[in-house]
């Protein structure tokens, strides 16, 4: 569980490496980016604002300013021409007046002056107003409050066509409009746009409010930029955002000091900054939830099989001969390479299990070639004087009468001499090591052979043999003495499991899966070998006959012979489950 | 708690007193920069200790308006930036502070010239300007140049005039005339002489030739809309569309936007051309002159102005400042070794006032040559009285007011 919980972790982390974390990063610099782009638009946007205000200003003053001009060189012309002033002027500078204050709007009152600064007639000079020195032939002065109303005059030297001096217009503008500009301009939320003069008063703005009589200098960071600077710009202070414009730059306003200010909190003008970058964090943090939840899904799905092949691996390192076979076990699926190492995993524990069987059979082996071997010995040296034994044994008995007291006595150490004789003999079958061939033989005719030669024996036990033969049985690798030797020891097996009633024996021989071996079962019907028991009777001197009836080595002899050839013999499940059977396995002879 | 710490710790009096020491006054500039110069002016007051609060003064008006401001007394500023032209009608009004022992040498002659006024000094001399003949070094390889003689520039402008290019651009500014006038043995009228400058026939060639040489027919592109020469001037001289132009050192930056195009101009002699500059004086109204001086003398640091000089054009006022200036600029001083000022008289910087219109006039075809002529010598006959009226102590009042100063843009000839 700690190993499983591990890996998905780790894959987890890789994944929030390789793409969660440069997710983040680049969400994070989006943002950012994003932010200061709409923070130049929103700077952009307003500045677009303020001089398309500035603008129309300029048109309206401009408009007048030039009217005025016209008027101004018109009665110059006149005047000069008429040699100074007479009755007719008078009258032609009505007329003019009246055209004028038609034309202009927004004028409030005219003066007329000479060149010596003398009114003509018309409304008088306004206090404080110069009459056009200095100013390139005229100028927009600064506002002038009057009660509630704010005003501006504006003055244009009236020239003759030669440039000459005659006179100047001192108009009065009234600057109503400028108010009404202003609160006509659809501004964002929290937005103010108002008009400062020379001295930061504000003149007009756009909430509609009654314009302040105080300077908004030193107390508006961007009244001091906007009267400061030559053109525009924008800065940002006390959670403010403000663009200006100096309205000297237009050309009607040349000389003015007015400063348009458009202001608005930063809360209102980076909103949608705000929102956009609310919104990104929202949606950033879903798709990462679900990446993150994708990917732990995923990556439970991708360590499934591989925590399967993990327990599989801990059950083939546990060595137990159940885990090594993969029908004991669930198939482990998964896509892909993990599909492959499973399969590749299964392989290993098949051959591993191969080996293992291979090398219990090489240390049984070994451990039985190294009791033959022993036995073999000890059975030579014991046979010798065995035989010496009861050939002094039969000699002394013959030589006694039928009577004679020791007869009998010798004939039982000859007996048991003989059977003596007999387990040396088995022990040394066991422990001979045959070389011999390894065939082809004909499996058939071994056992048909058999047959013939067991059928004394066999009748003599109520025993019957039955042949189940098949056809064009294929030939195999095996010693015929040595095959012979295996089946005579199994039927002869067969037929003392059935003592003393006798029944049948059944000797079956078929081809194996694909040809490549021949199955050879000799079944009976005696008690037959219980389950726990079918891998031990193939122990050496494992017998369950009475004692003295058997050695105990028949069996050990048949595996080994049957072994030597490459072939296997076990205790199978007999059908119906009754009597026994046992089957052995002999390679088919190479083609 | 910094302050506490302090004054437990014992380090600071000031820390321990009841009120803390008020931060120091903003210093009140008042100023005439174009916008490069407005930007430059930022970043330096923004690297300075002491705040300074600007505003601008807008060319068109500036004097008038300086004047009254001045006067006043009210809201009156720590330092001006002002035209050389203004300093005799500022100090006439009796509205200047002199200027103190001069603590740092290295002024440029001129510069000093400009500064003086009547045997004292009165400010600090930020720049010098004038006017001189900016060229494409691609163009005058055809003609003799540059030109030793008005006569001899004009020959080339016409030379250099071909179908699609315009040989030499002029403004209908009668700062532009000052040339033409005294090639023809006339100039304009001078206060401290009395001299009316264009009594003689010489003011009529001058006007009729200059009014001759606009247009078709001429070497100069017609006049543009007022109050767009400088643009117009800028984007035909880039384009090639005219081969030089007259005009003054705050033009450069435009002409030659990149520091790639300086090698691809030059600046020649305008022969008899005017030349002034800008000044920085404190009003005897300032509330803290000293700190208007201190502003004064970082402003004029020729570290300073060469950076100014290299970013606006301007020609900085000290030999060092100069020398670390603008290339460009060094030019147009050289350019400027043989202009002459115009006369230091208050009456000087309104002549203008009445020149301008009567030139226009002429190249507008409204009047001839003769009858703008003799309506400014009427014009300027009366500057004239007036000025010695107000010499003789009659004080002002009338529109043409000499004693509430003069507002030609002489020295910066009508830079916007």
């Amino acid at each position: 569980m700690k190993r499983r919980g591990t890996l998905t972790w780790r894959v987890l982390i890789i994944l929030a490496l390789a793409a969660v974390l440069p997710t983040v990063v680049v969400g994070v610099l989006a943002i950012r980016r994003a932010q200061g782009d709409l923070e130049v638009e929103v700077v952009r946007g307003n500045l677009a604002l303020v001089r398309a205000v500035g603008a129309q200003l300029d048109a309206t003053l401009q408009d007048a300013r030039r009217t005025l001009e016209l008027a101004a060189a018109t009665w110059a012309d006149d005047r000069q021409a008429a040699a100074l002033a007479d009755a007719a002027d008078a009258r032609r500078t009505a007329r003019l007046v009246g055209r004028l204050r038609r034309q202009v709007p927004v004028l409030s009152a005219l003066t007329i002056v000479d060149p010596a600064g003398r009114p003509v007639g018309l409304d008088p000079l306004p206090a404080g107003v110069d009459t056009g020195a200095h100013s390139f032939g005229g100028y927009v002065g600064d506002v002038v409050r009057t009660g509630d109303r704010s005003v501006v005059h504006v003055v244009v030297q009236a020239r003759s066509r030669t440039g000459e001096l005659v006179g100047a217009f001192v108009a009065e503008l009234d600057l109503g409009f400028v108010a009404e500009a202003l609160a006509a301009v659809r501004l964002g939320t929290g937005a103010l746009l108002y008009l400062v003069d020379g001295a930061g008063i504000p003149v007009a703005r756009s909430d509609g409010q009654p314009p302040d009589t105080t300077s908004w200098r030193a107390s508006r960071p961007a009244v001091d930029r906007a009267l400061g600077a030559a053109v525009e710009g924008h800065l940002t202070a006390r959670g403010t955002v403000a663009v200006y414009r100096s309205l000297a730059s237009y050309q009607s306003l040349r000389g003015v000091r007015w400063a348009l200010v458009l202001e608005q909190p930063e809360a209102d003008a980076y909103a949608l900054a705000e929102n956009t970058r609310k919104d990104t964090l929202a949606v950033g943090a879903a798709v990462l939830a679900a990446a993150l939840i994708l990917g732990f899904v995923l990556a439970a799905r991708l360590t499934r099989p591989l925590t399967a092949l993990a327990a599989r691996a801990d059950a083939i390192a546990s060595a137990e001969p159940a885990a090594l076979r993969a029908g004991d076990h669930p198939t482990i699926d998964g896509p892909g390479e993990i599909g492959v190492l499973a399969h590749r995993v299964e392989e290993m524990a098949q051959r591993i299990a191969d080996r293992a069987e291979l090398q219990a059979a090489l240390a049984r082996g070994d451990r039985l070639a190294t009791v033959g071997v022993m036995s073999a010995s000890v059975a030579h040296e014991i046979n010798n004087p065995l035989t010496t034994v009861l050939g002094y044994a039969k000699l002394l008995a013959e030589d006694k009468p039928e009577d004679h007291p020791d007869r009998a006595g010798l004939e039982l150490i000859a007996g048991e001499a003989d059977r003596m004789k007999a387990i040396v003999s088995s022990l040394l079958d066991y422990a001979r090591v045959e070389k011999g061939t390894r065939g082809p033989t004909d499996v058939a005719a071994v056992i048909r052979h058999v047959a013939a030669l067991m059928q004394p024996q066999l009748r003599r036990a109520k025993v019957t043999l039955r042949l189940q033969l098949d056809d064009a049985l294929p030939e195999v690798a095996a010693d015929a003495h040595a095959l012979q030797q295996v089946l005579v020891n199994l039927v002869q097996n067969a037929g003392q499991a059935m003592q003393p009633d006798g029944g049948a024996v059944t000797a079956r021989a078929s081809s194996g899966p694909g040809g490549a071996t021949v199955i050879v079962e000799i079944a009976d019907e005696g008690p037959g070998v219980p389950v726990a028991e079918r891998a031990r009777v193939f122990d050496p001197f494992y017998t369950t006959k009475d004692a003295g009836v058997g050695t105990g080595l028949g069996l050990a002899v048949c595996k080994h012979l049957v072994i030597t050839f490459g072939g296997t013999i076990e205790a199978a499940e007999p059908e119906g489950g009754r009597g026994a059977v046992f089957r052995v396995v002999i390679p088919t002879s190479p083609p | 708690m910094i302050r506490a710490l302090l004054c437990l710790g014992g380090l600071a009096a000031a820390a321990c007193d009841g009120e803390a020491a008020a931060p120091p006054a903003a210093v009140r500039l008042l100023h005439t920069f174009n916008p490069a110069e407005s930007a430059a002016l930022d970043e330096l007051i923004a690297t300075r200790g002491r705040p300074v609060t600007t505003t601008l003064l807008p060319f068109a008006r500036a004097q008038s308006v300086l004047h009254e401001v001045l006067r006043a007394g009210e809201d009156c500023p720590d330092l001006v930036r002002i035209d050389a032209t203004w300093l005799p009608g500022l100090i006439e009004a009796d509205l200047l502070a002199p200027a103190p022992a001069p603590g740092r040498g290295g002024w440029l002659p001129e510069a000093e010239e400009l500064a003086g006024y009547r045997g004292a000094r009165w400010g600090l001399p930020h720049s010098l300007d004038g006017l001189a003949v900016v060229y494409r070094q691609d163009a005058i390889a055809e003609v003799a140049w540059p030109p030793a003689t008005l006569d001899a520039l004009v020959a080339a402008a016409r030379a250099l005039t071909r179908p699609g290019r315009w040989g030499l651009a002029l403004r209908v500014d009668g700062y532009w005339l000052v040339a033409f006038l005294r090639a023809a043995g006339a100039d304009v009228a001078d206060g401290t002489t009395g001299a009316l400058g264009v009594d003689g026939d010489g003011a009529v060639r001058a006007v009729e030739r200059y009014a001759a040489l606009l247009g078709p027919g001429g070497v100069s592109p017609p006049p543009p809309p007022p109050g767009e020469e400088a643009v117009d001037e800028a984007r035909r001289f880039r384009a090639g569309s005219i081969a030089a132009l007259v005009t003054g050192p705050w033009a450069l930056p435009e002409l030659a936007p990149a520091p790639a195009d300086s090698g691809a101009i030059g600046v020649a002699p305008l022969p008899g051309a005017p030349r002034g500059g800008q000044l920085l004086v404190v009003p005897r109204c300032a509330r803290d002159a000293a700190a208007g001086w201190q502003l004064a003398a970082e402003l004029t640091d020729p570290k300073v102005t060469a950076a100014w000089s290299r970013r606006t054009g301007m020609i900085p006022a000290t030999t060092e400042g100069l020398a670390a200036g603008s290339p460009l600029a060094r030019q147009f001083h050289a350019a400027l070794a043989t202009a002459r000022p115009l006369p230091r008289h208050p009456l000087s910087a309104q002549l203008f006032d009445d020149l301008n219109p009567a030139l226009a006039a002429v190249v507008a075809g409204d009047a001839t040559a003769e009858e703008a002529v003799e309506g400014l010598r009427r014009s300027w006959r009366r500057l004239i009285g007036g000025a010695a009226a107000v010499d003789a102590g009659a004080g002002a009042g009338a529109v043409v007011d000499a004693g509430a100063g003069a507002a030609v843009d002489a020295g910066a000839g009508g830079a916007p």
